[in-house]
């Protein structure tokens, strides 16, 4: 146990020195993104579990995702009435670059510089998961769409 | 020390052994006209003198104070120079920093490498303790070791499993009492439940900075009832997952929905919703829960479905005769 404690203060002076140089790259590159999330989870680490995780400290990456979730369900909210609850991944991301884009006083006074990959919305959604509010990514032929679960109800 | 042991020169002025070597300016400056000289004497006590002649050699050699003519000549003279101005200096400036950002890209890439081997390294040993902690862990006494532990699982990202213990950590009591706090005006608004994602926004925008992730709020939910908060977490058949206040009974919100349904005739959800400022998601749950109640009738058609009052159960029969 002890020995866990020692090699955690060794793995955060690390990631602090990691997160000193690169943080800011995580927000603006999303292919650096995209790579980091990918050797998580091939280690079977969740960067975006707890916002209280060092990830979510350090690097900045859960304000990051969570705050693309909060947009995501509002964009697909606002649509819902024009696409019964079922958004193409491309107008979703393009939506999103203008709600990110012409906002500087976003919440977290986001800067406008920020390319958001196809990548980041799908990880954004899977982390959703846990609220139980039926997002999923479906194929439908060459194009991705995404789908908030409307109940079994017919309306 | 008035005179030099070595050679006997007047030292009056300064102490030449301590001298700074590499700045020739400063000495000079230092040296006091009294003495006028125009050399300066330097004094190797321990030795080092080989190393200061090979470094002055090479400086001179350098010719440094020449250089420096040079290289502002070259900037004059190019700004005036056609070909590399206009358009092929400008791609020349992108294809420069394009590479600058493709070497730090590298660089990051490289460095990222080396925090996942750290990072897996920490993995393995956290998953071998784990395993040991793995009964203790299970049945829910939670001492220090193990409520550390778990923080420690969280802090590292590590996919724990929520079990069936009560005993969560303490971040997430703490996130549960905030979250209470922050319900507490809302959840009378909204007639006593509100779904997750609503929750999840909301709270997520009140907050501005270090948000909370979804794992979080749904932890921390789980957690109102083992802290005595007034409200609690509820999972819907159709997955749908609400945070519900403790004094809002199933009871109260029956009554409502039959009041509106015996009021203003048989109803359809999204009618319901735009009466009640609700969601409609919500409103389907609250219909099916009442109807499973038996006080209210589903009528499917063509047209939507739409809710009855349940006039079958209450019907008596009179008998005509």
């Amino acid at each position: 146990m002890q020995q866990l404690r020692d090699q955690l203060q060794v793995f955060k002076t690390n990631l602090e020195e990691f997160a000193r140089k690169y943080r800011k790259d995580i927000r603006k590159n999303p292919m650096f993104r995209a790579r980091f999330q990918k050797m998580c989870s091939n280690i079977g680490v969740d960067p975006l579990a707890s916002n209280k995780g060092f990830w979510a400290e350090f690097l900045g990456v859960g304000d990051f995702y969570y705050e693309l979730g909060v947009q995501i369900i509002e964009i697909c909210l606002s649509t819902r009435g024009r696409n019964g609850g079922l958004v193409d991944l491309d107008e979703l991301k393009r939506q999103l670059v203008k709600m990110r884009g012409g906002n500087n006083s976003g919440i977290s006074g986001s800067n406008s510089s920020q390319e958001i990959s196809d990548d980041d919305i799908i990880r954004s959604i899977k982390t959703l998961k846990p609220l139980g509010n039926g997002f999923e990514i479906l194929q439908i032929g060459d194009r991705k769409m995404v789908r908030r679960k409307v109940t079994s109800l017919k309306i | 020390m008035i005179k030099c042991e070595m050679c006997e020169a007047d030292l009056r002025s300064f102490d030449v052994n301590n001298l700074d070597f590499e700045n020739d300016a400063e000495t000079s400056k230092n040296f006091k006209p009294t003495v006028k000289s125009d050399f300066v004497r330097l004094a190797f006590r321990d030795g080092g003198s080989n190393a200061f002649y090979e470094k002055l050699k090479s400086a001179m050699a350098a010719k440094e104070w020449e250089k420096v003519h040079e290289t502002s000549n070259i900037k004059v003279t190019s700004d005036f120079d056609p070909g590399l101005g206009g358009l092929v200096g400008i791609i020349r400036n992108a294809e420069q920093s394009q590479k600058e950002q493709k070497e730090t890209l590298n660089q990051a890439f490289k460095d990222l490498d080396g925090l996942m081997a750290n990072t897996s390294e920490m993995v393995k040993l956290a998953e071998s303790i784990r395993n040991k902690l793995s009964k203790e862990l299970d049945s829910g006494t939670s001492t220090d070791e193990t409520s550390a532990f778990r923080t420690y699982l969280i802090e590292l990202g590590i996919p724990n499993p929520v079990t069936k213990d009560s005993a969560g950590s303490t971040y997430h009591k703490e996130l549960a009492r905030q979250l209470a706090e922050f319900l507490d005006n809302f959840l009378e608004k909204e007639k006593g439940m509100m779904s997750l994602t609503d929750i999840y926004c909301l709270f997520n925008r009140a907050r501005g900075v270090a948000l909370i992730s979804p794992e979080d709020l749904y932890k921390a939910c789980s957690q109102f009832e083992h802290l005595n908060l007034p409200m609690r977490l509820r999972k819907f058949s159709s997955g749908l997952m609400v945070v519900e206040s403790v004094h809002h009974s199933d009871e109260q919100i029956a009554q409502r929905i039959l009041h509106h349904i015996k009021t203003k005739g048989p109803l359809t959800a999204i009618e319901l919703a735009s009466l009640d400022k609700m969601s409609v998601v919500l409103v389907n749950e609250q219909l099916q829960m009442v109807e499973e109640k038996g006080l209210i009738c589903k009528d499917e058609s063509v047209e939507g479905v739409r809710f009855y009052d349940n006039l079958i159960i209450n019907f008596r029969w009179e008998r005509n005769n």
